[in-house]
């Protein structure tokens, strides 16, 4: 017979492995278990609740993985080394991110503080009177921030319950000036320009548009787009204001099912790449950069994205941008507001949060953000070296020819907008399409028993 | 046999190695993407590189808390294990050589678990209660409780063949029933064991679900979680993603190829009545 000592080692290391388990839990949530021998003084940029305090702590930030963290790995950083406070860094998913708050806020498991999408409509899946801490009254805070921003975020009510962070982004049309310049065709004067230069770029063997369908989120960047250039003028802010009480329908707005028959009108022309279903963000990018792709509907996060595959030149002297035009001009631009920075009232280092985020938004940690990452500021006096593109987007939003996405301004989401869209690539049908996207769009104002939609 | 025959059995035996090396392609797409550039590796390709970019693999590791990440998946598998294997094997012992009515009840109440899905909010609302949330005790405690049916099916069939003959001679002896257990019928199973143990590990290693939304905590977070560090919607360096891959997988395949022969014999155990 075997000998059976191993055995009884075994046992008995493993039942000393659970119990370092789970003595584990109740250690302190030093990550690396190496604390900080020598803190320095704290030196936070606000009259610290924090201050006098001994003990570093650490701090749990989640942000969507739908952002760059680099930026804020960085601010971290430096907040570290002021502080001793260690801030850790949770990557959620970004399709999942908003119900994963959810789910946290109701089981009680509070981050310290949190990055949320933009605008006032968030209060209401994180019931914010009730959970979020209130920054109406910190002037501090509202002396960094210019004043459209701050508006931007402030509830009917007068109350503000996060503090934009980032730069603001646009979306449109991106392009490769290269290509055009072989074709010898110019950013377009209206939208049947647009389809007679794509024409030619066809024509010349080049693919004009590129759509990523198999990566479902890319095709929605063309009705984003579409929407403020064409629906908007339409509509305008009444009407966008009948769609947030369910006094209008979606599926009522010519303009709307016209954005459909365009998309639909570029596939049926071939337009679009071959195998347009197989399309990914991917390739996109790869294919725009070698030059074998004219134009995308795009959002601006493709600019790193360039950078990082075809060096910083390309960026600055072969990509272009112009906003998706109208029947009748060259469209209006369209601007993303920057994400939010919250923090739950009954985070256990609530008051530490917010002293990190009055250090994030001094002048010298805004100014690293931007030269990490590069973007339209949203802070008083603050500078960013902007590419190209972006200053062609600055320069539409200083003429008053930019729009907020319809996306930030409605508080229901065009739900399953992505799945509608793939469908419709596959059969084309546009009132298919456009009956699902309306009905989606009630479905979700009725789950948050929004009113009008009940 | 005649010369047909047998060039018959060569061909379908070379088909059969053909089929067998196909599980290999998705391993090698990994393994050659994990050293070409950002450009390079988004086309998914077979190809080798173009360039040999071994800085993947170095930023994979800079990147935050991969290390941490590693201690976590080998701290809760490697408890996993223990606990799996420890409370299968005292359950089989008991019920296989009881065997009453009370425990044949007991042991079809472990194959149902077999069958039942976890359902994660009332699991998250038990931990809530029991105020272990978000501990290494609660996610090794769910997945023990997972994986337990599993070694407990195992375990009763293969303990059938342990004759009671040895059992009956201990207690004449004078051996106590844990001793028993401990000295005779443990040794015993280390077949089993060695199977379930990488059954376990593997399925405790790759999963995602578990610590995604039972642990709030991310320094508690497993490997396989650390991915949101490396893919994200808009920005994805996929030879770096790649690489990550590669790490992830390697100490599990390591262990695999060391135990595999094992898994055999333990997965036949028991199964033929002598």
């Amino acid at each position: 017979m075997k000998n059976n000592k191993p055995a009884l080692a075994l046992v008995t290391l493993s039942i000393a492995a659970l119990a370092a388990a789970g003595c584990g839990n109740s250690m302190s949530n030093s990550s690396s278990g190496k604390s900080d021998s020598s803190p320095a003084p704290s030196t936070a940029p606000s009259s610290s609740s924090a201050a006098g305090k001994k003990e570093p702590v650490t701090l749990t930030f989640v942000i969507s993985n739908t952002v760059d963290a680099a930026p804020y790995n960085k601010i971290f950083a430096e907040y570290e080394k002021k502080t001793g406070n260690k801030v850790e860094l949770q990557a959620l998913p970004g399709g999942d991110f908003d119900n994963m708050m959810k789910t946290r806020f109701s089981t009680g498991d509070f981050p310290d503080l949190f990055l949320m999408q933009p605008g006032t409509k968030q209060n209401v899946k994180l019931r914010a009177e009730e959970t979020l801490k209130e920054w109406s009254g910190d002037s501090a805070v509202w002396s960094r921030i210019i004043p459209s921003m701050k508006e931007f975020q402030t509830t009917t009510t007068g109350k503000i319950y996060g503090v934009p962070f980032g730069s603001i982004g646009a979306y449109g049309v991106f392009y490769n000036k290269d290509v055009f310049a072989k074709v010898g065709v110019q950013p377009p004067k209206n939208y049947d320009d647009l389809i007679e230069s794509a024409k030619k770029i066809k024509a010349a063997g080049i693919t004009p548009f590129y759509e990523g369908v198999k990566d479902s989120w890319p095709p929605q960047i063309f009705y984003f787009t579409g929407w403020v250039s064409n629906v908007d003028p339409a509509i305008k802010d009444a009407g966008v204001q009948k769609l947030e009480n369910n006094q209008m329908k979606l599926a009522d707005i010519p303009e709307l099912k016209d954005l459909f028959m365009k998309q639909k009108q570029i596939k049926d022309l071939g337009l679009y790449q071959n195998n347009v279903l197989a399309g990914t963000y991917d390739e996109m990018q790869n294919l725009m950069g070698d030059g074998k792709v004219a134009m995308a509907f795009m959002l601006d996060g493709i600019i790193p994205q360039l950078e990082k595959k075809f060096g910083k030149p390309f960026v600055t002297d072969k990509l272009g941008f112009f906003p998706f035009p109208s029947n009748t001009d060259a469209g209006t631009a369209l601007m993303t507001p920057p994400n939010q920075l919250m923090i739950p009232t009954k985070a256990k280092h609530a008051a530490e949060a917010a002293d990190l985020i009055r250090f994030m938004i001094s002048p010298e940690m805004v100014n690293l953000y931007y030269q990490t990452q590069p973007g339209i500021p949203i802070f008083q006096n603050a500078t960013s070296d902007l590419y190209p593109v972006q200053k062609t987007v600055k320069e539409f939003i200083d003429a008053g020819k930019a729009k907020v996405n319809v996306q930030n301004r409605l508080t229901p989401t065009f739900a399953d907008f992505q799945k509608t869209l793939q469908t419709f690539f596959i059969d084309g049908d546009v009132d298919k399409a456009l009956k699902e996207f309306s009905t989606n769009y009630e479905k979700d104002g009725k789950a948050k028993l929004l009113p009008g939609f009940q | 046999m005649t010369t047909q025959e047998r060039v018959r059995l060569i061909i379908l035996e070379l088909i059969a190695v053909a089929l067998a090396l196909l599980i290999l392609i998705p391993f090698y797409m990994i393994l050659v993407n994990s050293f070409k550039g950002i450009r390079e590796s988004a086309l998914f390709g077979l190809s080798l590189p173009s360039v040999w970019e071994f800085k993947n693999y170095k930023d994979t590791l800079q990147q935050a808390h991969v290390l941490r990440g590693f201690k976590n998946s080998f701290l809760i598998s490697g408890s996993v294990v223990v606990c799996v294997n420890l409370f299968a094997s005292m359950i089989a012992f008991v019920i296989q050589r009881r065997d009453d009515k009370l425990m044949r009840a007991i042991f079809y109440t472990f194959i149902c678990g077999l069958i039942v899905p976890v359902s994660i909010v009332p699991t998250i609302k038990l931990m809530g209660d029991l105020h272990i949330r978000g501990t290494y005790f609660s996610l090794i405690m769910y997945y023990t409780a997972v994986l337990l049916p599993f070694a407990v099916f195992l375990l009763v069939g293969f303990m059938k063949s342990i004759p009671r003959e040895l059992d009956e001679a201990a207690l004449l002896e004078g051996c106590s029933f844990f001793r028993l257990y401990a000295q005779i019928i443990l040794p015993l199973l280390m077949t089993v064991l060695v199977t379930i143990t990488i059954v376990v590990m593997v399925s405790v290693w790759n999963d995602f679900f578990g610590p995604f939304y039972l642990m709030t905590d991310s320094t508690k977070w497993t490997i396989v979680l650390q991915i949101f560090n490396f893919v994200t919607m808009y920005s994805t360096n996929w030879g770096i993603v790649f690489a990550f891959m590669v790490l992830v997988v390697a100490p599990i395949l390591l262990l695999y190829l060391l135990l595999q022969r094992f898994i055999i014999d333990g997965l036949t155990a028991g199964s033929l009545k002598g």
